[in-house]
């Protein structure tokens, strides 16, 4: 092992992170982030204001914001937008009603100045249900394209089964880091 | 006096780079995200499957290249002509070590080529993946991705055997940088007519998207519209049925 990567290893057992995870309501953020914390998801209900919890992956430490994403309560998105380092952007892979809305919400998130440059990872959540879309064509109906200023992902996962999660976040760390 | 002031302004403008845009294309596991670090001059080789998009912006002597990095995924091809519109060309990367999925590879890459957007600009092929044993050199991969019909369809093509990981203290692979020299030069001899093409092609790019995000906008507001008004309906339902209730007949 060269010096420089002992170095940059060394560096990165005390880096930290701060995510942000939005998405509407329903859609399963803080499903995600109990599950990413090894926590149990059953007694999930709506966020009112919002929950932050430490989770580390890679050897990162990341302090997950999450914030209640009901139409009433997203006014308050952007007071959690301050040093963002990264944004995890939920979806509801198997309501195909409201990809419009969420695909609205998440073009607003993208014209924030605080925000610009900030790496998007997408998760495409409960892929654990029958009719949920693959993350193709979620890419396809958000124009996920169209995003040029920033590198972005979309990750398959659901928040019951744990699938995709890790992958997910390992990826932000990566790109963080 | 003026003249020198003029001359030194010029010649700072001379010196800044061409913007030039180049996308990695080329199934999964190809090697294009390792590629890209390696032409950044980074090591860390510990990629993760892309299925999304990255861009990283390196200088290569008079050219300042913009690499677009996509997922080479079968479920995410189907997303890289979109980009086709915003390349001067393009680098595609093949497993030399993956016989199996050459013909895969062969479909992908002409089914690149042969869209509007893409016909016509210049192709690099890095053969990757030659330090492994099992490895294919270049002029064997040449003729089962059949390159020689590229001719019509694109400016020129070019492919070269590298390796993207490279051993740990040992100098990048020159065939890579030897590679973007040809790709940029290529670039160079179209540059006006690419530019001229690619500006149109990103003009009605940003026309279509922002029709798409107005479209979806206008749908949201409508459905909320419509929901505002039958909940409006309901409670002017229930006050009747109270008042109904209230007011003896």
């Amino acid at each position: 092992m060269g010096l420089l990567t002992l170095l940059r290893k060394l560096k990165r057992s005390d880096k930290e992170a701060r995510l942000l995870i939005l998405g509407l309501d329903n859609s399963g953020k803080t499903s995600c982030l109990r599950k990413l914390a090894d926590e149990d998801i059953s007694q999930t209900t709506p966020t009112q204001g919002f929950n932050i919890k430490t989770v580390m992956s890679s050897g990162f430490k990341l302090n997950v914001w999450d914030i209640g994403g009901q139409k009433a309560i997203r006014p308050y998105w952007q007071n959690y937008f301050e040093s963002t380092d990264g944004l995890v952007y939920v979806i509801d892979s198997s309501d195909q009603k409201r990809l419009q809305e969420t695909s609205v919400e998440l073009n607003q998130l993208l014209e924030e100045e605080k925000l610009s440059g900030v790496p998007i990872m997408v998760l495409a959540n409960k892929q654990d249900l029958l009719n949920a879309l693959s993350a193709k064509q979620i890419a396809e109906e958000l124009g996920l394209h169209s995003i040029r200023d920033r590198t972005w992902q979309i990750q398959a996962c659901s928040a019951k089964t744990g699938e995709g999660l890790q992958q997910g976040m390992e990826w932000l760390v990566n790109t963080l880091g | 006096m003026l003249s020198f002031i003029r001359n030194l302004f010029s010649s700072k403008n001379e010196k800044k780079e061409t913007p030039v845009t180049v996308m990695f294309i080329g199934l999964d596991n190809a090697g294009k995200t390792t590629m890209l670090s390696t032409i950044q001059g980074e090591t860390d080789t510990n990629t993760t499957p892309t299925i999304g998009f990255d861009k990283k912006r390196v200088v290569h002597g008079k050219y300042n290249i913009t690499y677009f990095d996509l997922g080479g995924s079968k479920g995410f091809r189907g997303i890289w002509d979109r980009y086709y519109g915003s390349i001067h060309g393009a680098i595609f990367v093949v497993d030399s070590a993956d016989e199996n999925r050459l013909e895969e590879a062969k479909q992908a890459l002409f089914e690149s080529v042969r869209h509007p957007k893409f016909t016509g600009k210049s192709l690099l092929i890095l053969a990757n993946k030659q330090d492994k044993k099992e490895s294919i050199p270049a002029h064997e991969i040449a003729q089962k991705l059949e390159l020689d019909k590229l001719k019509s369809l694109v400016h020129r093509y070019n492919i070269l055997p590298c390796s993207a990981i490279q051993a740990q203290n040992k100098p990048q692979d020159p065939q890579i940088k030897k590679g973007v020299t040809w790709l940029s030069e290529s670039i160079d001899e179209q540059f006006e007519s690419l530019n001229k093409r690619i500006e149109k092609d990103m003009r009605d790019e940003a026309e279509q998207a922002k029709l798409e995000r107005e479209e979806k906008r206008r749908i949201v507001a409508e459905r909320k519209a419509k929901e505002e008004e039958l909940a409006k309906a309901e409670e002017e339902k229930k006050l009747k049925e109270q008042s109904a209730a209230q007011s003896p007949e």
